[in-house]
């Protein structure tokens, strides 16, 4: 149950520090184009998970 | 965070991460994330994300099942605030990128041209622990502490109690509760709901002026405060300090290697330890008198430095320039 309530998520990083984004790690697929992660989330009405990472 | 949408993304920008629950048309339903100066990993967990992830979705279907009854207009687009809109931005290489705590130093340069900036600015996101209370760092709803005679338990929160609402925000993560903190009045009060076993309770919480302020030590952007010490070392073990007399502690800290120009010049050298500042003994650690110095002292103040050189105290004076001066 829990599993497919995550996945009803879409995800959406950006690794800040390096300004690059880095390999998809696991089975989770995130997005680095906010814009392009918001549009998707409109059509398909699916919450987002925003991260925002800094090394300092 | 070239391009970030400032308000939407409105954070803490001296976190090294910081998570969002929200969807396409920028209702936000939740915030994870936030530190303290003890360490950056002891208010987050991953039951603790989940935890709020799953608040955070039920959230979302109540705003759809919302939505789905009302007939809403077009969403409105709005022109966003950026990093880019900061006149400092310019004096950063074109492509160079910009750090989550440099948005704090570009707002700050900013209001500091206009004149309007003030030092209790400073005292963002405020702890939990301002108001007297400590949360469960896996369900960021309940109250695992709360400290006697402080201003959550003097309107009668207790241990064990699940907080409902703040501000009218609802709170599921120790980040839901900064947010809404961060954004309370400096001096006022606060209107929190919780439940205290079946029972809800909703109540006006005071504010008494200064209750914002935290230990800032650990902020990168407090680094871009003038004026700093000057002077910047390693703390003493207790060992070193019981060796010299000193307590636990009690400020000690060896001069590194690397000698800033004003203490060379002022005549402090490597492997000094500055116990003190102006006859003060103060109980901070190397990091705590970067934040006492920048937080108490203005550029352009003498502050003689007491120093242990080869067993004996010296006194430097020493003229506190900003990081700008030759």
């Amino acid at each position: 149950m829990r599993t497919r309530r995550l996945s009803l998520m879409l995800l959406a990083s950006w690794w800040l520090g390096a300004c690059a984004v880095a390999a998809e790690e696991n089975a989770l697929r995130w997005r680095s184009d906010w814009e392009e992660a918001r549009k998707e989330a409109r059509s398909s009405g699916k919450p987002l998970f925003v991260v925002f990472r800094c090394p300092h | 965070m070239r391009g970030v949408d400032l308000d939407l993304f409105d954070f803490d920008y001296d976190l090294t991460w910081m998570g969002f629950f929200l969807d396409a048309n920028g209702t936000i339903h939740g915030r994870y994330g936030g530190r303290d100066a003890e360490s950056a990993e002891s208010r987050v967990s991953l039951k603790g994300l989940r935890y709020a992830l799953e608040a955070a979705l039920e959230r979302h279907r109540q705003a759809r099942r919302r939505r789905a009854q009302s007939v809403e207009g077009e969403e409105k687009e709005k022109q966003p605030r950026t990093v880019e809109q900061y006149p400092a931005v310019r004096r950063l290489p074109e492509r160079a990128c910009i750090h989550c705590h440099q948005v704090y130093d570009l707002r700050r340069a900013s209001l500091q041209a206009k004149g309007k900036w003030r030092l209790d600015q400073l005292w963002v996101y405020p702890l939990p622990e301002n108001i007297g209370l400590t949360l469960e760092r896996d369900r960021g709803d309940f109250v695992s502490r709360v400290a006697a005679d402080s201003a959550a338990y003097r309107i009668g929160i207790r241990a064990g109690d699940r907080l409902r609402d703040v501000r009218g925000e609802s709170i599921a993560s120790f980040a839901d509760l900064q947010y809404v903190l961060h954004r309370a009045p400096a001096k006022g009060t606060l209107t929190l709901t919780w439940l205290h076993g079946d029972k809800t309770r909703k109540e006006e919480l005071t504010l008494a002026e200064g209750w914002k302020k935290t230990d800032l030590s650990w902020r990168w952007s407090l680094r871009g405060v003038d004026p700093p010490p000057w002077v910047r070392g390693d703390d003493l073990t207790d060992t070193e300090k019981k060796m010299l007399g000193l307590e636990p502690r009690r400020l000690a800290f060896r001069q590194g290697p690397f000698v800033s120009e004003p203490a060379r010049q002022a005549g402090i050298r490597q492997n000094d330890i500055v116990v003190g500042v102006d006859g003060k003994k103060l109980e901070l650690s190397e990091r705590q008198f970067g934040a006492y110095i920048r937080l108490n002292y203005r550029v352009g103040d003498r502050v003689t430095y007491n120093i242990l050189r080869e067993g004996k105290q010296v006194d430097i004076p020493l003229l506190l320039r900003d990081r700008s001066a030759p």
